[in-house]
């Protein structure tokens, strides 16, 4: 059966019934960047009490105000890291969370 | 698959910056991502990435659609001889209904595949596989008897209206499948309801048979719920309808694959079902005593065999990019859904198919219910900082 070495969080490949197996890791992307689609993956993985999809979203379009009300102060990019893992997007979220706390501090 | 990657890699140089077919690129791209994974590596914090991208998602919602596709095709073959009273094979039946939609689901990719890579190339971004899902839904949204150019007609305007205009895949807000379902039903009204469900191209030697009738189950319970056909009858899916969304059964097993392979959100799901059940129940306590065969009399779970409420729940309303994203607004999204449906059928003569306007009208409200959880939310917060 293909799909048994891969390692996802998701159910998509039939490793998910298999736990005990060993991975075949590397390095690879996996994919290539899409925009936002999957909604819910996110969340899974962050244990703060946060809208992570939103914050990012208040970080791209640089709306200081919301990111605050969202939570960005109590975060640091390596708490987005298995958000950057999971991401069916391929998106750079802790790129997204450094690039939002260098802007706060510079605008701030 | 080693000559097919080498065949790939020969024609590549041409493709990149620089080559001969330099602007074809994000074409040449998709086929490449579609056929191979990227050798792309990663470049920040994160070394090693989940295996499931986009193309993953869409194919296994493609593979959830088989069961339903597979019985529209021998559902349309049943109708088709059933309705000159022929007794045919399974098989006759199937292979009658494939060569009857086969046609369509060619037409409807190939249109909209063609709409996306002429914007791929114009602006220049990779095409999301967005429009592999969303080419094989239209066709199962549709009558059989639907005329070709129509289906290229939806296709063109779901991806230009519904999707490119706003930036494609993830930006759109309606669910383009069902916003070119809805475009061909108030465009040409005459195509899509009516005595049009099924096939009538005449059989040599046989006659309609007496008392043939072309109406849905949704235009029945509307006159005299107590004409309907019984409950299995509606469940399995033998009855006149849209190609892909006769069977409940069909759509329960996509659900299944969805829910099992975490694809679509069982909460979506459950609450479009609950919805539809409560509304239908309140309308039972409601209805008139003395109207025994009115329409808010029909049993609230005969909603959920009905017309297309299943495929509508199963596989329209659970597209992430236009339903409500945070957890508590996809059981609101949902309870709205299955309750709006039940009112537009019961109340609106005129539009039986309520699922496919209450899931629109849900996708516009979608943004809406999003606001509300994440203003509660930042309010809570808030208080509690302020406590702090």
């Amino acid at each position: 059966m293909p799909g048994l070495q891969k390692l996802s969080l998701s159910r998509t490949y039939f490793s998910w019934l298999f736990p005990k197996r060993s991975y075949e890791l590397d390095t690879n992307m996996h994919g290539e960047e899409r925009a936002f689609v999957m909604t819910g993956q996110y969340d899974k993985v962050l244990p703060m009490n946060i809208y992570p999809v939103f914050l990012l979203k208040a970080i791209l379009a640089r709306d200081i105000e919301r990111m605050e009300a969202l939570g960005i102060y109590e975060v640091s990019e390596e708490d987005f890291a298995l958000c950057e893992f999971v991401c069916t997007s391929k998106i750079d979220v802790q790129q997204i969370i450094s690039e939002g706390l260098k802007y706060i501090r510079e605008e701030g | 698959m080693k000559p097919l990657r080498r065949l790939v890699d020969s024609v590549k140089p041409h493709f990149v910056k620089g080559g001969r077919f330099e602007k074809l690129h994000p074409a040449f791209d998709a086929l490449e991502t579609f056929l191979f994974v990227p050798a792309e590596t990663t470049k920040n914090d994160v070394p090693v990435r989940d295996a499931i991208d986009l193309n993953r998602t869409m194919v296994t919602v493609i593979i959830a659609l088989v069961p339903t596709l597979l019985f529209g095709m021998w559902n349309v073959g049943h109708q088709h001889y059933r309705a000159f009273g022929m007794e045919v094979s399974m098989m006759d039946s199937f292979m009658f209904g494939f060569w009857k939609v086969l046609p369509i689901i060619i037409v409807s990719y190939a249109v909209g595949l063609g709409v996306e890579f002429v914007f791929a190339i114009t602006k220049g971004h990779p095409i999301s596989e967005g429009y592999l899902v969303t080419g094989l839904l239209i066709p199962l949204t549709l009558p059989v008897t639907i005329p070709l150019w129509m289906v290229g007609l939806a296709a063109i305007f779901c991806t230009l209206l519904g999707k490119e205009i706003f930036g494609g895949t993830g930006m759109n807000f309606m669910n383009p499948a069902l916003l070119a379902r809805a475009f061909l039903f108030f465009a040409f009204p005459a195509f899509m309801s009516g005595d049009i469900w099924t096939d009538l191209t005449p059989e040599a030697g046989h006659a309609l048979i007496d008392g043939y009738s072309g109406a849905t189950n949704l235009v029945t319970f509307d006159a005299n719920h107590t004409h309907l056909p019984s409950a299995a009858n509606m469940f399995w899916g033998f009855e006149q309808g849209s190609i892909g969304e006769t069977s409940v059964a069909a759509c329960l097993i996509g659900a299944f694959i969805l829910i099992a392979t975490g694809i679509g959100s069982w909460q979506i799901i459950v609450s479009c079902f609950a919805g539809a059940w409560l509304m239908g129940a309140f309308l039972n306590l409601v209805a008139p005593a003395d109207a025994p065969t009115h329409a808010l009399h029909t049993p609230a779970y005969y909603h959920w065999l009905m017309g297309g409420f299943a495929f509508g729940a199963v596989y329209m309303a659970t597209d992430p990019v236009s339903a409500a994203q945070t957890e508590t607004g996809k059981w609101i999204y949902g309870l709205l859904i299955g309750a709006f449906t039940v009112v537009l059928r019961v109340f609106n003569p005129a539009y039986p198919e309520g699922v496919m306007l209450s899931i629109l009208l849900m996708n516009v409200f979608a943004p809406l219910i999003d606001h509300i959880v994440v203003e509660r939310h930042i309010n809570r917060r808030m208080r509690v900082s302020a406590k702090g």
